[in-house]
């Protein structure tokens, strides 16, 4: 079972920061198929939200065939995305923590870092999406 | 809603219980004792006849215990009535006002009607049965001492005694309630009740009552020998007081008038009386003037007629004061 | 149930001369959490006392659940309400008030009413005067859910709270309603109060409704524009402006509508605060447009 916790300043909707805790968990391996994710009333009791938010996140994850709800008894998780992308992790972060070194040493700051980042990653994803 | 009631009255009632249960052991023993004097004096058989046994049974009813509750007694009776009004009528709906708890009371599933009617029902009936229990208790107690007075018309003892104390705590009690739903305050409301309930009180007991049954007028010749007293002033009138301590009752006027039906009211003459006559002289002069004494009066045996009736006004005007309750508190928000 | 838990036409309050709530109509869908929102004075109070019958309107009419407002017991029963600062009877104590409720209402779930004192942990001996600020105002929706009402009117209700006692409250009102199907009207004059528990929006400015919709619905018609001020006086019809500033270059607009196609103009999302926030300065400025949205 997992918690879920709320950024009000981050921008991001409720329902979606719901939706993308579930997902990170599931490819932390913190949720794999068979789990249990927390009732309606578990969810709003706890961080104080409208049900039909959590309704709708889970609606959401549902649709993307990740949980699915059994009448009566809760919602489940379905899928595994942990798979063979977990291994690939460690590798890819020793390469981005490589790179980040160079950054330095070519006299880039934090803040130049994460700004280079941050541009390059959108505009990529926005090319392929 | 019955309990909810209750439950908001209990403090008030559990006061009022516990002094009333005192007063009532009070007058339980000093009753007794005065019943044990009545018959041992023989005043059941004698009566008003017997002057001594009368003085020596007033003397007992006014010592000790017996003279407090004399004293006190007929008082308490006439200030419950208000005391409910002000502290049981005031508070229960201006309280409420006062604090917004009306808007927990009115939002229950209890129509505001209803909430109003099992207030006024339950709250009012225990007020009545209050005064109601006081009145009876101090009646029952001063039975032998108003039979030898036999002045239960007379105001000061006539409001403490019978059926008009549970009236004037009823409309005490709504005219309370009335003032607090309307001044939304509880302290202004408890003073205002007490303001209009006295000046009521005043107005019926100085106008009202006097001519709520048509009082008796009894005409008879001036008994000269027992006269109340003659005022003379020098070189102006003579006024001549009639006596009524004979007559029983609540005496409203007592005038002096010539067989001709006029006032009896002439210059004072200095041959037949006035400060120089002898008072022999005045009497034979009043004497030949053959005057009639005029009285106006409530007689005792009126006492439930005029108990009735005057406890009839007030429960009908406390009935009024309801009906307009329940066309006020549609407009209180 | 109805789809309609309120339904307002030309709805009017004044109190003398002085006009608390003007010309109000409004549908409000059931099932959803309605924030109303508005700043102190805006006529939020007197629109929820007219839908729980603590007031007549003074003109127009008002239907709660199909009916008038405390027309009955009956319709009583349906309405719970917890009005501003959570009054409570300050002489009787916790439990007190669990009889009280129970004595008065024919629909009054005790298993609830003692689940929830007990995990506020209030001692049901204690008198609800001594009670804190935040716990008063959960005793007063203890008492106004556990009669198990259709729709759940809460007036102002974390105003006086400090934060936590705020989130605590909020939390035991979403856990209701997760649980029992209830529609919620509660009123705020801070919108971040309300932004993560409502789904549905009415703004009420200077006793007039301003804008109301699903917050869904509201937050993608509504875009922050950034623009030239030359393009941002060219904007395509059916753009409906709610708020703009200027310096002498560049505009800054608040509008309802599709947004622009023009690569000058800079789209935006705004979020709800900011939107509320539009309609509140609109009000400020121009006092007598009045704009109605309703489903």
């Amino acid at each position: 079972m997992i918690e879920f916790h709320l950024d009000g300043r981050s921008g991001i909707s409720p329902y979606l920061q719901i939706v993308q805790q579930v997902r990170q968990a599931m490819r932390l391996g913190l949720l794999t198929a068979g789990d249990q994710l927390p009732t309606v009333k578990d969810v709003v009791a706890r961080v104080a939200i409208n049900p039909n938010t959590v309704l709708k996140a889970y609606r959401e994850l549902e649709h993307e065939g990740l949980v699915a709800a059994r009448q009566g008894v809760g919602t489940f998780v379905t899928a595994t995305l942990t798979d063979e992308s977990l291994a690939a992790h460690e590798p890819l972060r020793k390469e981005l923590a490589a790179w980040i070194d160079r950054a330095r040493e070519a006299g880039l700051d934090t803040e130049s870092i994460e700004a280079l980042f941050t541009s390059t990653f959108r505009s990529l994803i926005e090319e392929s999406a | 809603m019955i309990w909810t009631t209750w439950r908001q009255l209990r403090t008030q009632a559990w006061v009022t219980a516990v002094a009333l249960g005192a007063l009532g052991v009070a007058l339980l023993v000093s009753g007794l004792s005065l019943a044990r004097s009545y018959s041992s004096l023989g005043l059941a058989t004698c009566g008003h006849s017997c002057s001594q046994a009368v003085a020596a049974f007033q003397a007992a009813a006014g010592t000790g215990l017996n003279g407090v509750l004399q004293t006190f007694a007929g008082l308490i009776v006439i200030v419950v009535p208000p005391l409910l009004g002000v502290f049981w009528g005031a508070p229960l709906v201006a309280r409420e006002l006062e604090a917004g708890t009306h808007r927990v009371a009115w939002t229950q599933s209890v129509t505001r009607d209803r909430w109003l009617a099992t207030k006024l029902a339950v709250v009012g009936a225990s007020a009545a049965g209050a005064a109601g229990l006081l009145s009876w208790a101090v009646t029952a107690w001063a039975h032998h001492v108003d039979t030898i007075d036999a002045e239960r018309v007379a105001p000061s003892v006539f409001a403490a005694r019978g059926v008009v104390p549970v009236a004037y705590a009823l409309f005490a009690f709504v005219l309370g309630v009335t003032l607090g739903l309307m001044i939304r305050r509880t302290v202004p409301a408890m003073a205002a009740t007490l303001g209009i309930y006295a000046a009521l009180l005043f107005t019926m007991t100085q106008w009202v009552r006097r001519v709520l049954v048509a009082p008796v007028t009894l005409t008879r010749a001036l008994d000269v020998e027992h006269l109340g007293g003659i005022g003379i002033v020098p070189g102006g009138t003579m006024t001549i007081d009639a006596n009524t301590d004979d007559l029983h009752g609540w005496v409203l006027s007592s005038r002096v008038l010539l067989p001709g039906g006029q006032l009896f009211h002439p210059a004072v003459s200095s041959t037949q009386c006035g400060p120089d006559t002898s008072i022999d002289a005045c009497r034979q002069w009043l004497t030949s003037q053959h005057l009639v004494q005029q009285v106006l009066y409530q007689p005792e045996s009126r006492f439930w007629t005029l108990q009735w009736h005057e406890a009839g006004i007030f429960a009908a005007l406390a009935v009024l004061l309801a009906a307009f309750c329940f066309w006020w508190v549609r407009r209180v928000a | 149930m109805t789809s309609t838990v309120l339904k307002a036409g030309g709805l009017t309050k004044r109190y003398g001369r002085r006009t608390a709530l003007a010309d109000c109509t409004l549908t409000l869908p059931a099932g959803r959490v309605v924030g109303l929102v508005g700043p102190n004075g805006a006529g939020k109070t007197t629109l929820l006392h007219l839908a729980v019958g603590l007031l007549a309107p003074s003109a127009g009419t008002i239907e709660v659940l199909g009916r008038r407002p405390a027309a009955d017991a009956d319709q009583l029963a349906r309405v719970g309400f917890v009005a501003q600062d959570a009054p409570v009877y300050a002489a009787l104590t916790v439990g007190d008030h669990l009889r009280l409720g129970a004595h008065t209402n024919p629909r009054w779930d005790q298993r609830l009413a003692s689940e929830r004192v007990r995990a506020l942990r209030l001692d049901p001996a204690q008198k609800a005067g001594r009670l804190s600020g935040g716990q008063r105002a959960q005793l007063a929706l203890t008492l106004a859910i556990a009669k198990r009402p259709d729709l759940l009117v809460l007036d102002e209700p974390v105003a006086s709270l400090d934060p936590l006692a705020r989130r605590e409250f909020l939390q035991g009102l979403m856990a209701f309603i997760a649980e029992h199907d209830a529609s919620v009207i509660l009123s705020s004059h801070l919108v971040s109060d309300l932004e993560r528990v409502c789904d549905h929006l009415v703004v009420l400015v200077d006793s007039h409704v301003r804008v109301a919709g699903d917050v869904d619905d509201l937050l993608a018609a509504h875009h922050r524009l950034v623009a030239p001020r030359a393009a941002a006086a060219e904007l395509p019809p059916g753009l409906e402006v709610i708020e703009q500033s200027h310096t002498d270059r560049q505009s800054t607009l608040v509008v309802r509508g599709d947004a622009p196609a023009d690569p000058a103009v800079v789209v935006e999302q705004i979020g709800l605060e900011d939107l509320v926030l539009a309609y509140l300065s609109q009000g400020a400025a121009t006092p007598d447009p009045v704009l109605e949205v309703t489903r």
